[in-house]
């Protein structure tokens, strides 16, 4: 893990109508680093990473990439800049196939916008092949595939399309405990490539055995940031619970 | 080859057509396909826009309101011209997609509920402004322009026809196509994708009141002229022809060619009604049944199962 | 304070009575004011019904179709004595339940789009309608001096139909608000997942939602023949969008689970003193449309920004 300071999270608020969801955090992220970021449900884990997705605007705060102030108007302009996103509900569109999804607002297209199907196809399937090799249905609709394979295909895209920072929003949240020893694969090669992840979780066991350092949060606050290396699961626990 | 819905709704169709000829000697009759092909061409241009509009999970049931507002425009304004008087026709009908997109998009009202609303509104704006008379047309070349044949093919027929092969490549092959249906079929992650989904939703309704504003024009243009009171259910054979064409209510499937094919199929259903001399009553009734059995069998229908 | 902001649309009442000041000078006299409640008592009794169906998340667009459908059966029953006078009322309540059940069914057991569902039964009940009487008028010769009163008779000097206006308000306000129906229709309206999983039968109360609305309709039907004694079985009376609008004004959800009937009265009032207004200023029925839609639109326009809006702007 190096010392490159790539996100820099300083004094983020959002309020929803008379709902704090998200009030004063600042966290780091640095190259290569995984970081972990757990708490409650309604905690403001998920709206911290939608700010940095480009999905809201904060309210307060700014936040530094590469050292550059950056203000992301859309999900767009984060991917532009190489934040990649994998949201909780996948965002991928049922009625469409593997291809479809893969490229979905980055269509590989020609002068007078007609979709170059063939290429798409192409590039997906070596995309997603490379993250789960036993991917074959790429033309049905995604409706029909199971968990683990909508999951290939929404990390195979963050991972495609040249990101520096990938945000994962409970990734194993829906898949069985041989695809969550593939996540977990993804996750420790893509850190290897240089690749600095935000880990959202509920999962102990994942976070300690993935994680550089894990950010708590509650009730949009947040508790404190642990390494791993000077922390253990208890400690994590209780911060959660307590909120100390 | 027959796999798809549409493939086997065509091939109904032609079966239905050749059953037909059997049963009727007034089938074939020039005049009643001439009278088919016309009421294709009209009913077909809306189809073509509210194909597009259902794909996106969206609801138009002002097209009939403002294919009649168009209607009137065309004829009042005929002093201006062939083309500009055809432009204002198209133009009001785009306008008036522009404002239901609007509300649509940005206002967020519920599209059954605001189509509704400008349904009534133009009704009454076209009411009030003819003050419930019809505008008859005075200019004799539209009259002969709106007869004209190429190769026995009624002119308006190729218009329909022109547009809906553009249409249809559009919706298949292009980006906007592809986000039409990702629009229908999951909103959030259109949106997450980066994509201007308010923008696309406005267009969709923008192009089906364009087809509502033309199907005006085409119509008044035969008829040469312009009623008021026209169109109270074209909405309803509209949306049944979409929905038989493979459309459902929850968007993300479908396509222009389905719909085509099932307004076809109406359009034929009623023509045989008409020469067997079935009351409209009847067909009321029909239509009404139809819908019901349609929306019934679009949520049987295991959504997906195609891809596109 | 919560109770001001919730009931606000009285405010908007009471500003447009002052306001009729300007319509006419003779609006405040009492003959007028019960002509007035007179005039709203027929939309307000089917509002009852839009209102119920509304609450449980749906809507019923046929309401127009079995009006009528009702109108006409009560006349062709030709109620020229006290028996056939009690059959012009009984048969058309029959058929407006009969119609609201096949409403039921389809939304409530079959699961149909509301919008697109009524829509189809409208077509069909219109069509069965100018099927059984051939499309041509229907006139009553001849009624019984029983049946004109349901419309145009008066009470110690007040009209009738404002008995029954104000009776069916209050039975509803007792069933929405007291009843177990009641707050299981707010339920299914508010969330029909979790009212399912909750062990409430949700096919059953929406069909009676159904039910309701039918049968104020037919209620509003017998009250409209009573008071015209022909009615044009192609009429097609486009009072599905007028309560549909009064509804809405009187802060019922357009997504359902919550509505309060007092304030759907409050709606209608509105609605029947534009629509009074706009008579007495003498604009045309068409114009009369032009702004009822426009007016539509702004009440369904605001509702929608309130409830999107409040949210996070995503």
């Amino acid at each position: 893990m190096s010392m490159k300071k790539i996100i820099s999270l300083k004094n983020i608020s959002k309020r929803f109508g008379g709902v704090k969801a998200v009030e004063d955090i600042s966290l780091d992220l640095f190259e290569s680093e995984v970081c972990g970021i757990v708490g409650h449900n309604g905690a403001g884990k998920t709206v911290l990473m939608n700010i940095l997705s480009g999905v809201y605007n904060s309210d307060t705060g700014e936040i530094y990439y590469y050292g550059n102030k950056v203000n992301f108007k859309s999900p767009a302009d984060a991917k532009k800049k190489g934040i990649e996103t994998i949201h909780q509900n996948l965002a991928l569109a049922e009625n469409l196939n593997a291809s479809a999804n893969f490229f979905l607002g980055r269509e590989i297209y020609n002068k007078i916008y007609f979709r170059d199907e063939k290429k798409m196809f192409l590039e997906s399937k070596k995309a997603i092949n490379k993250i789960n090799k036993y991917f074959k249905d790429f033309n049905t609709n995604v409706a029909n595939l199971s968990g683990g394979q909508k999951q290939s295909i929404a990390i195979a895209r963050a991972v495609y399309f040249n990101a520096k920072v990938i945000i994962m929003d409970e990734p194993t949240a829906a898949l069985g405990p041989e695809e969550t020893s593939v996540v977990r694969d993804i996750i420790k090669k893509l850190k290897e490539n240089g690749i600095s992840i935000f880990l959202i979780s509920h999962d102990i066991n994942d976070l300690f055995d993935l994680s550089d350092k894990i950010a708590v949060l509650k009730n949009g606050k947040l508790i404190g940031v642990k390494e791993k290396l000077n922390s253990n699961k208890d400690e994590i626990l209780e911060m959660i619970i307590t909120g100390k | 080859m027959f796999k798809t819905y549409e493939s086997k709704l065509f091939l109904l169709i032609i079966l239905f057509i050749i059953l037909t000829t059997f049963l009727s000697d007034d089938f074939l009759k020039t005049r009643n396909i001439q009278n088919i092909l016309f009421a294709i061409s009209v009913e077909g241009l809306m189809v073509i826009g509210m194909t597009i509009v259902m794909i996106g999970r969206g609801f138009d049931l002002s097209i009939g309101s403002v294919m009649a507002l168009s209607g009137v425009l065309v004829m009042d304004c005929q002093h201006l011209g062939i083309i500009p008087s055809c432009l204002i026709g198209v133009l009001a009908g785009l306008i008036l997609g522009l404002f239901n997109g609007f509300l649509v998009a940005y206002i967020k009202i519920n599209p059954f509920i605001s189509t509704l609303g400008t349904m009534v509104m133009v009704r009454g704006l076209v009411m009030t402004y003819t003050n419930a008379r019809p505008a008859v047309g005075e200019n004799f070349d539209f009259m002969m322009l709106a007869r004209e044949k190429f190769f026995g093919v009624p002119l308006l027929f190729i218009i329909f026809l022109f547009f809906s092969i553009i249409f249809i490549i559009i919706i298949k092959r292009t980006l906007y196509g592809r986000y039409i249906y990702a629009l229908g079929g999951n909103e959030e992650a259109l949106r997450l994708s980066g994509v201007n989904v308010k923008i696309i939703k406005l267009s969709s309704y923008a192009i089906c009141g364009f087809f509502a504003g033309l199907a005006g024009v085409i119509l008044a243009a035969r008829l040469n002229t312009g009623s008021p009171i026209i169109g109270e259910k074209t909405a309803l054979n509209v949306i049944a022809a979409v929905l038989l064409g493979g459309t459902t209510l929850s968007g993300g499937v479908g396509s222009i060619f389905g719909s085509l094919c099932g307004l076809f199929s109406i359009g034929i259903t009623i023509n045989v009604m008409n020469i067997f001399n079935i009351q409209s009553y009847i067909q009321k009734i029909f239509i009404g049944i139809l819908l019901i059995l349609l929306i019934l069998y679009g949520k049987r229908k295991k959504l997906f199962n195609k891809t596109i | 304070m919560k109770f001001l902001s919730n009931n606000s649309i009285w405010i908007i009442v009471f500003i447009i009575f002052i306001l009729m000041f300007f319509a006419s000078e003779n609006f405040y006299t009492l003959n007028n004011q019960l002509n007035v409640l007179r005039q709203v008592s027929i939309l307000g009794i089917i509002c009852i019904g839009i209102a119920i169906v509304l609450i449980g998340g749906n809507f019923d667009l046929s309401i127009g179709a079995i009006i009528t459908a009702c109108a006409v059966t009560s006349l062709a029953m030709q109620p020229s004595s006290p028996g056939l006078t009690l059959l012009s009322i009984i048969i058309p309540i029959t058929v407006g339940i009969l119609c609201g059940l096949i409403n039921g069914i389809l939304v409530g057991y079959l699961n149909l789009n509301s919008i697109v569902a009524t829509i189809g039964t409208q077509f069909t009940f219109t069509g069965f309608l100018l099927y059984s009487v051939s499309g041509q008028h229907v006139y009553a010769f001849d009624t019984h001096a029983i049946y004109f009163f349901i419309s145009n008779g008066r009470l110690f000097g007040i009209p009738f139909p404002v008995y029954l206006l104000f009776s069916f308000y209050i039975l509803a306000f007792i069933i929405l608000k007291f009843s177990l129906f009641g707050r299981y229709l707010e339920a299914v309206g508010g969330n029909i997942r979790s009212a399912y999983l909750s062990g409430i039968n949700t096919k059953k109360i929406i069909v009676y939602s159904y039910l309701i609305s039918g049968l104020m309709s037919s209620l509003g039907g017998i009250l409209i023949a009573s008071r015209v004694r022909n009615m044009d079985p192609t009429a097609g009376i486009g009072y599905e969008f007028l309560a549909l609008t009064a509804v809405i004004l009187g802060g019922t959800k357009l997504t359902g689970g919550y509505g309060r009937i007092f304030n759907v009265f409050a709606g209608v009032l509105i609605i029947g003193l534009i629509s009074n207004s706009i008579t007495l200023l003498n604009l045309s029925y068409y114009a009369k449309l032009l702004i009822q839609g426009f007016i539509f639109l702004l009440v369904v326009g605001y509702d929608s920004y309130l409830n999107n809006y409040s949210k996070a702007n995503v």
